[in-house]
């Protein structure tokens, strides 16, 4: 038995990569682009958007960077069952149709459907839907010290129990500030100082909005209540949460088809490559061509009320993100070669300092000083709470 | 060369060899150089009525040659023996008797019914001779006489039944070949050891083989119907290629197409995953059974879905027969005796699935002495213990087996979000078995079995496997047995899942079956054996109560209506022998199916999809009151044409009906599939095949080639809406998809049995396709056209080989080829939800890569002196050794603006293991 143990200590460091996912090239790829696709939602009560794309070859997006193929000349608009067109008020440059027609007072009992005539010369239609009923949320949060994250909570409730099927996007802005602030900034020729001691690129603002699907059905629920559910969490070492954070979710209100639409939008999304998922599989939305039922299109549009909240987390305090050691600083004499300086510009350093006794600065990685070498940029967006820092 | 190895060691002293090297003779002469005496016997016993009676152990080692005319053959004979010291001595006319020095002056009357050999019997074999009158018979050197001697006289065959045991442990050995030698007359013992011989009155020699015995023949007289119990003995030293076996006349022989056995021995030498043997991993080593991929739970057979399989353990049916993700099955290997997987000629006394049967039975434990043994390997540790209550009569047998697998979440790459889980099971079997006398056997066996895994603190799943099954087994007239089953089967699942305090459930599942199956076989003469009888279920389906978890929990407790229905079958079916050469087994079966009230159920309309709105009334019915019956004939033929001894030819025809439907949103049996019993809106699968199959032994009857094809359809095999809610539905019926299915493929399968290297090779190409064409569905898979199903692998090769080395070494390989399985590929993305998505194509019309693992093991047999106490093996080994990263599934993932493929491999690099038995 002893040499039976020895034997399993020389087997067991052995065994540690059994499984893998490793990256897979496919040989052949079909490809069926050009279909168009159509997202957004009418609503009664407020301005909405309806953006029309187009899908892409798959093939186009194996390497490098895709764009996405807006479709702005197409004639698209909403009509309800006596055949009353509402229209967009303008299209934006991102293929978004904006309309607002709540100021008509348009009928909530009456069944609406979105009508597009494509540049191609397509018709398409939804088919008559009647406006969701909508409920209210409140967001919330918790600084959670034992798993080391900040989990952001959604609660809603409809005492009617008709909202049923929920849905919710939500998209965050968050500060930062670069390691070392600099007073003084290399401009053209020569290190300057920043006028007031107002730290030099110190201080950047960066969002992103949410991929995720979340979906979540209350049928199975003894009342139509949403209590506390985690829609994002984020560790203490992300750089999301070392200053200020914040995040809008929109919280939407489905029919039940809608729900399995987005609920299959997001299994083959993210259910996939496990030992368990299924296939994935497509399933149609409620967007056909009339012209041609042959050609596919993709979406569903339901007619249907958004909420949406904002929440803002002061996070000074909490650890932060862990920072990287920074190596001694480089001294440059101020009347330095200008060539000199640019090489070190180049070589990814930036002044932070300037010595007036001396006649030197104080150089150090840019990325140390720079805050939007991180992603983000110096401006502050319009939202942002006045008692946090501007700058 | 393989006389020289024979000579040289001497090993097989009992064994006769086959092996005719140096025989040439022309039609009217003999001329025979350095043959055994056996070899002449036979070629004399061939041409000639003489019969020759002599002690092996004294005349293995002589070699004699024999140049002679058939006029003076036997002189000639007799000159050549006196040269080595033996005699020629003629008792009757055309009986003769070789023995050692001069001939003695006179032989007594009782000679033909004494031992040859002086008399070699022990004090154990003459009681056992005289128990009830009953004969059984260990001695090769004997003739043995039975029945009664005043049928003499008369012409045409008798019947010999009996059991046939394990000389050591006196367990009946299933899965034996009884015939005459010259192979015309041939039986096979069954689960419980009994044969069933018809052969030519007056007397014959029976060859005995079996894998992993000794080959031995008795010498009969036998004048009318007689019963005779055999004793076989393990084979120790199995070097020598001579051995003939077995099961090479089985495939050639028996009536059924596509009919696999494997011992259990041998399932111990095909290398495993982690080293543990493993029935559901042997038997997809086998042509024509596949399944998804590494760790998926369940296999296809010809193209079947997963629940299209009965899986019988002990008469019990296994629901879910996986642990662990499929990696194990719930078949422990150390209380195995045997498997037997039925393809295509589905015998008519089962029923209720469309694919297949697959038959496991356990051992009876050890009726002479208390015996246990031990394993322990990388992933499980086991043990065993069996004996005798009462000596000869009661046996008990009791294993467990239990996991500490853990660490092997840990190594589940993180990206499937498994790796923080647990996972473990355990499950015992216990069995009795007692005979009452000759003619009662009673066997009581049961099994438990529960697995609970987690993927993450929140969400766990657990489920459990409850099998108890009695068996009474009485021979009523010696042409008459009976075999009563009782069995109640439960598997039952739970689910829980708190991630969300307000939305935390727990939800169940469970299913319960009771059968009583009565099954009769009866032999009308040497031609007829009919199997009849009756088979009876009830089920008992709780297809889903969810209640909330805590009181903090929302979930409104919500419970699906109680499932119940009962099932009968007749059946009858005759096994009949019109010639040696042409067989014919034709099978009826009779089923009556109804699911039972109390129920509430819809009613939709004919022409529309089912669904809320095309509801046209709710219908109530009563308690034990019938829902929907269903019943249809099923028939089963199939026959054979012998052309030679080791060729023939075999033709079926099968049809099969399912009531109980598995539905399942993953494409492995998972631990969150349903089942769901047929009613008033869902219809029983029904399903036929047909085969043609081809059976030679080659290279005299050491090698056996088959090539087998078969066409399978399908119908009404469900399938899902792509939205499906699978769990918790009150209305599945709107959600499911009546699908057709067809199969097709070739099996050629080369298969050595025995000798020191031994397995065997096959080649399947098959194809499985479905189609949705119900004009109901409004949006078919693939418009409605036929695709490929998720097991469709075109080509697979398989190749299971063992080499002994010497009695104690040996190693073993397993090769696995297949076709990749097919796949849903993306072919287009668009942006939508703030992020990209990918727009699939076509259900699996792209497949993965193909799969290639190649596996070895060496493994050390215990030693076989008797006077150790203990007796260990250790095998190790590697699973996948090349370290191919096989592909279990490729999906794509846009991350960020790009969009990735990437490929799981279940076993990306070669896994070595090791695991110690020991037998005490």
């Amino acid at each position: 038995m002893k040499y039976l143990w020895k034997l399993l200590g020389i087997v067991f460091p052995a065994l540690i990569w059994v499984s893998c996912i490793v990256p897979y090239e496919p040989e052949e790829l079909v490809n069926l682009d050009d279909i168009i696709v159509v997202e957004g939602n009418i609503s009664l009560t407020g301005p909405f958007s309806i953006r029309i794309t187009r899908s892409t070859p798959i093939s186009s997006y194996q390497y490098g960077h895709k764009t996405i193929n807006i479709e702005r000349n197409a004639n698209v608009f909403v009509r309800n069952r006596q055949g009353k067109k509402y229209s967009p008020n303008s299209v934006t440059a991102q293929g978004e149709y904006l309309f607002d027609f709540s100021p008509e007072n348009p009928n909530q009992e009456e069944e609406y459907q979105l009508v597009i005539e494509s540049q191609d010369g397509r018709s398409y239609e939804t088919d008559f839907r009647k406006s969701r009923h909508s409920s209210d949320m409140e967001l919330n949060y918790k600084i959670d010290t034992v798993a080391e994250k900040i989990s952001i909570y959604v609660s809603s409730h409809d005492q009617a129990g008709l909202s049923r099927y929920y849905y919710w996007q939500y998209s965050e802005t968050w500060d930062y500030v670069s390691q070392r602030p600099a007073y003084c900034y290399f401009d053209v020729s020569s290190v300057k100082e920043t006028n007031n001691f107002k730290p030099w690129m110190y201080r950047c603002w960066n969002s992103r909005a949410s991929s995720e699907i979340l979906l979540v059905e209350t049928s199975s629920l003894v009342q139509d209540r949403i209590k506390d559910l985690e829609i994002h969490s984020i560790n203490f070492r992300d750089i999301r949460i070392t200053q200020h954070y914040s995040i809008d979710v929109i919280q939407t209100v489905l029919d039940n088809d809608a729900y399995l639409y987005m609920e299959n939008m997001r299994k083959n999304s993210y259910d996939i490559g496990d030992i368990f998922s299924p296939q994935p599989n497509e399933i149609s939305g409620n967007i056909r061509c009339v012209t041609d039922p042959s050609v596919r299109a993709i979406g569903f549009v339901s007619v249907c009320n958004s909420v949406r909240k904002m929440l803002f987390i002061n996070c000074v305090g909490l650890p932060g993100y862990i920072r990287e050691p920074m190596p001694p600083d480089t001294i440059v004499p101020l009347d330095a070669k200008v060539g000199f300086m640019l090489s070190l510009i180049q070589q990814g350093y930036s002044p932070h300092t300037i010595d007036p006794l001396a006649k030197v600065s104080y150089w150090n990685l840019t990325r140390c000083i720079d805050c939007r070498n991180k992603g983000g940029k110096p401006v502050v967006p319009p939202f942002w709470p006045v008692e946090w820092p501007w700058f | 060369m393989k006389r020289r190895l024979y000579s040289l060691r001497h090993i097989l002293l009992l064994s006769i060899s086959l092996s005719v090297i140096g025989v040439a003779y022309a039609q009217e002469s003999y001329n025979l150089r350095y043959v055994t005496l056996d070899s002449i016997v036979r070629t004399l016993e061939h041409r000639t009525p003489d019969r020759f009676y002599y002690a092996p152990e004294q005349t293995d080692t002589l070699l004699i040659t024999l140049q002679a005319e058939t006029g003076n053959v036997l002189e000639t004979l007799g000159r050549e023996l006196k040269k080595s010291g033996f005699s020629l001595y003629r008792v009757q006319q055309h009986r003769w008797a070789i023995l050692r020095g001069t001939p003695v002056s006179g032989i007594h009357e009782g000679f033909y019914s004494d031992s040859m050999e002086n008399g070699k019997h022990n004090q154990e074999e003459l009681s056992q001779i005289s128990d009830n009158g009953k004969q059984a018979a260990d001695s090769e050197n004997r003739l043995y006489t039975l029945g009664d001697p005043q049928f003499s006289g008369l012409e045409g065959s008798v019947r010999l039944t009996g059991y046939i045991h394990d000389h050591l442990s006196g367990e009946p050995v299933s899965g034996v070949t009884v015939m005459t030698e010259d192979k015309k007359y041939y039986a096979m013992s069954d689960s419980y050891g009994f044969y069933s011989l018809s052969m030519p009155r007056g007397y014959n020699t029976l060859i005995i083989q079996g894998f992993g015995y000794k080959d031995s023949r008795r010498y009969l007289r036998i004048f009318s119907d007689s019963a005779l119990d055999l004793n076989i003995a393990e084979e120790v030293f199995s070097l020598q290629g001579i051995v003939v076996s077995a099961e090479k006349m089985e495939n050639v022989r028996n009536v059924r197409l596509g009919l696999e056995r494997v011992r259990a021995d041998r399932i111990r030498h095909i290398p495993m995953a982690f080293g543990e043997a493993d029935v559901i991993r042997a038997v997809l080593t086998l042509p024509g059974v596949k399944s998804v991929g590494e760790a998926a739970g369940g296999f296809n057979v010809r193209g079947g879905a997963t629940d299209q399989n009965l899986i019988l353990y002990n008469q019990g049916t296994i629901y879910n027969s996986s642990h662990l993700f499929g990696l194990f099955s719930l078949f422990n290997n150390d209380v195995i005796s045997s498997l037997e997987l039925y393809k295509s000629s589905i015998p008519a006394k089962y029923g209720g699935r469309i694919s297949s049967v697959l038959e496991v039975n356990s051992r009876e434990g050890n009726k002479n002495r208390f015996t246990g043994s031990a394993g322990i390997g990388l992933l499980t540790t086991k043990l065993t213990l069996e004996g005798p209550i009462i000596k000869d009569r009661t046996s008990v047998l009791i294993a467990g087996r239990t996991t500490y697998s853990n660490w092997l979440m840990k190594l589940i790459p993180k990206e499937s979000g498994y790796n923080n889980g647990s996972a473990n099971f355990y499950d015992l079997n216990a069995g009795i078995s007692h005979r009452f006398n000759q003619n009662n056997h009673l066997f009581v066996n049961g099994y438990f079995s529960r697995d609970r895994f987690s993927f993450d603190p929140n969400v766990s799943y657990r489920y459990q496997n409850i099998n108890g099954s009695v068996r009474y087994r009485s021979v009523l007239t010696d042409r008459t047995d009976m075999v009563l089953t009782l069995a109640y089967d439960k598997y039952n699942y739970h689910m829980q899942d708190t991630t969300n305090t307000a939305m935390g459930y727990d939800m169940s599942f469970s299913l319960q079956q009771v059968s009583l199956k009565a099954d009769f076989s009866t032999r009308l003469n040497g031609k007829h054996k009919l199997d009849y009888g009756l088979n009876a279920f009830y089920y008992i389906l709780d297809p889903g109560t969810y209640v909330p978890f805590d009181h903090r929990s929302l979930v409104s407790a919500d419970i699906l209506q109680r499932e119940q229905a009962f099932e009968t079958a007749l059946y009858l079916s005759d096994t009949w022998e019109i010639t040696p050469e042409l067989s014919v087994e034709m099978g009826f079966r009779y089923g009556l199916y109804s699911a039972l009230g109390p129920n509430r159920h819809y009613l939709y309309h004919p022409d529309k999809p089912r669904s809320v709105e095309t509801t046209i009334d709710s219908v109530s019915v009563g308690a034990g009151k019938m829902i929907a019956p269903y019943h249809a004939p099923e028939f089963r033929v199939s026959m054979r044409y012998a052309f030679t001894s080791d060729f023939s030819v075999k033709a079926g025809f099968n049809s099969m009906r399912q009531n109980i439907h598995m539905l399942s949103n993953t494409t492995v049996i998972s631990p969150t599939d349903i089942w769901k019993l047929s009613d008033a809106n869902i219809r029983p699968q029904k399903g036929w095949q047909t085969a043609l199959g081809f059976y030679k032994n080659l290279m005299n009857n050491t090698l056996e080639l088959s090539v087998e094809g078969y066409y399978k359809h399908m119908d009404r095999y469900l399938d899902y809406a792509s939205f499906a809610r699978l769990l918790m539905n009150h209305r599945i019926e709107t959600d499911v998809i009546e699908t057709r299915g067809r199969a097709y493929g070739v099996e050629v399968m080369l298969k050595r049995s025995l000798g020191r290297l031994n397995g065997w090779l096959s080649y399947t190409y098959s194809r499985t396709e479905l189609r949705q064409d119900d004009p109901r569905v409004a949006e078919p898979v693939n418009k409605g056209n036929w695709y490929p199903a998720p097991y469709d692998k075109p080509h697979d090769l398989k190749l299971v080989g063992n080499f002994k080395f010497t009695h104690r070494f040996s190693f073993s390989m397993n090769m696995d080829y297949s076709t990749g399985r097919p796949m849903t590929m993306p072919v287009g993305t668009y942006y939508y939800a703030g992020g990209w998505r990918l727009l699939y194509g076509d259900r699996n019309a792209h497949r993965i890569p193909d799969y290639f693992r190649l596996d070895i093991s060496f493994n050390i047999e215990p030693s076989h002196k008797l006077t150790l106490l203990t007796h260990s093996s250790v095998t190790i080994g590697v699973y996948n050794v090349t370290g191919r990263k096989n592909p279990y599934s490729v999906f794509f993932q846009t991350e960020g603006n790009t969009v990735n493929s990437y490929m799981l491999s279940i076993f990306g690099c070669p896994i070595p293991y090791i695991t110690y038995n020991i037998r005490f």
